[in-house]
């Protein structure tokens, strides 16, 4: 058994591949359609909530459908990685723990990478969108490279601090989940910034760093530029979620194992 | 050369108990604490300051190319625990562990890895990969295995559907089948397939030179029947090592005492 090391961990993407692609396969196993459904079962919806939500807002329904996919599919993503993420260790990837010697960031990069895949299904649905919408630049497929880069830093570090310690202390794993669904109501998702005030911006938006990646994500879809504030605000929080994720690993590797017995 | 060393080895084991962590059984303890002060109550504090037990106790021992161990003892007497601490997934306390001349492959529940959903074919490269092996290996022998597990018609039906028993079989065929482990930690694991299957098993792993098999079992006619050397083991202490045959013996007298 030799996946131990982390270096040798991270050079294992057959293993972490697999185990992503398989969550994914037994996720839609015995269906007709397969992953389509996740395409599908997206884009009903938010047809459906565009359409209400234009209504409501005097917005031109194609204009807030774009906006709406590109944050809706990001925030999925995130709060699939977080959420999911909480219970990773003590239940997900548990019986693997105690039958082989494994690195646990193997599961956090499967973890990450089932959640990239998902998120890059729904991708065709925004090209095409975008093309009818005029507002497909080839200068964000480069921002979308460098934005990925970060986003599977982020999701990969995430993780792993999450799952370490929702498995030491798991009613952490049920107070995430609570907020991560009012984060959600306070995150311009499902509605744009500039309904808020300038003040509400301050104090709810800006210090909320999950607005920063969708934001990111979204102004490279949409408009092909690159939103200065965000990118800073999202590299330096990868970069300490890393440095933050690799004490931890080194503090609590080996008690990982007692954790989930 | 192939060689397992152990000297010295200990392994303390946090011990919790479940209610420690409620808080309505805190605050009830709190007010127990308040308005008894009976031995109810001590004897809560006595438990809660047990925090971890020897699981393990200075193990011995030294196996080289070609010996089979075979570890036996009653229900928790440890084990499983020294096939988990020799395959590196328990930290040990003290001691050491050295392992020399091969890679290692656990077979401890192997089952528990699989995705009884997923296709046999599926879960092939899924616990191969999980074991260690490369896919394009996996992808050279993957008729192989499915042949000598005799289970090939079986390749696209979902894991779920297969008997105790074919299940053994599949995961018997990627452990010894796909090349390269050549030390093998087992776990309970022959007791489950039929006695054809288990004889050509054997005979399959006895053809191999050159490799080091430390296998768990209650069963003594397992061990007799494969082992050339045998560890018992009694509340994580060392009993004896030495001789199968002569250790069996000695098992035996332990069972009616």
């Amino acid at each position: 058994m030799k996946n131990n090391s982390l270096l040798e961990s991270i050079l294992n993407y057959q293993l972490w591949l697999t185990l992503a692609l398989t969550k994914i396969r037994v996720r839609f196993i015995r269906t007709a359609l397969g992953p389509i459904w996740e395409i599908l079962g997206t884009s009903i919806f938010l047809v459906f909530i565009s359409f209400i939500w234009s209504k409501l807002w005097g917005d031109t329904f194609f204009d807030f459908f774009c906006y709406l996919y590109s944050g809706f599919i990001i925030w999925k993503a995130i709060s699939s990685i977080i959420g999911d993420g909480t219970y990773l260790f003590s239940d997900t990837y548990s019986n693997y723990f105690e039958n082989i010697s494994i690195n646990p960031f193997i599961f956090c990069m499967s973890h990450t990478a089932k959640n990239f895949i998902v998120l890059l299904m729904n991708f065709p649905i925004l090209i095409i969108i975008l093309i009818i919408n005029d507002s497909f630049y080839l200068i964000s497929v480069l921002w979308m490279l460098i934005y990925f880069i970060l986003f599977l830093i982020t999701g990969v570090s995430t993780s792993f601090i999450l799952a370490t310690f929702c498995l030491k202390f798991r009613d952490l794993q049920f107070s995430i989940i609570v907020l991560l669904q009012l984060i959600f109501f306070m995150t311009p998702v499902i509605w744009k910034i500039d309904q808020l005030s300038g003040n509400a911006q301050r104090f709810i938006i800006e210090p909320n760093l999950l607005y920063h990646y969708i934001e990111l994500f979204r102004t490279i879809a949409l408009s092909g530029e690159i939103n200065m504030k965000s990118l800073i605000i999202v590299s330096i929080t990868t970069l300490l979620l890393t440095i933050t994720s690799l004490i931890i690993y080194k503090k609590f590797n080996k008690k990982l194992i007692f954790w989930i017995a | 050369m192939i060689k397992i060393e152990v000297k010295n080895l200990v392994l303390k084991y946090p011990i919790k108990n479940l209610n420690n962590y409620l808080f309505r059984a805190k605050v009830i303890n709190k007010i127990k604490k308040i308005f008894y002060k009976d031995k109810d109550i001590e004897t809560d504090k006595k438990e809660k300051n047990i925090k971890e037990i020897k699981a393990l106790n200075n193990i011995n021992f030294t196996i080289n190319s070609n010996d089979r161990l075979g570890l036996i003892g009653f229900n928790g007497s440890g084990k499983s625990t020294l096939l988990r601490c020799l395959s590196n997934i328990l930290p040990i306390e003290q001691g050491s562990i050295s392992i020399e001349g091969a890679d290692y492959l656990p077979i401890i529940q192997p089952y528990a890895m699989c995705e009884p959903d997923d296709s046999l074919y599926n879960n092939i490269f899924l616990i191969a990969q999980l074991f260690g092996f490369k896919k394009n290996k996996i992808k050279k022998q993957i008729n192989e295995i499915l042949e000598f597990a005799e289970l090939t018609e079986y390749k696209d039906r979902s894991l779920s559907t297969l008997s105790t028993g074919m299940k053994f079989k599949f995961v018997f065929s990627i452990s010894f089948v796909l090349e390269g482990k050549k030390i093998f930690f087992i776990d309970e694991f022959f007791t489950t397939g039929d006695e054809k299957f288990q004889n050509k098993g054997f005979d399959f792993i006895k053809k191999k030179n050159d490799q080091i098999i430390v296998m768990c079992s209650h069963s003594r006619k397992i061990i007799e029947k494969f082992c050339n050397k045998i560890l018992i083991l009694d509340k994580g202490e060392q009993i004896y090592f030495g001789d199968a045959l002569e250790g069996l013996d000695r098992y035996k007298h332990q069972i009616k005492n």
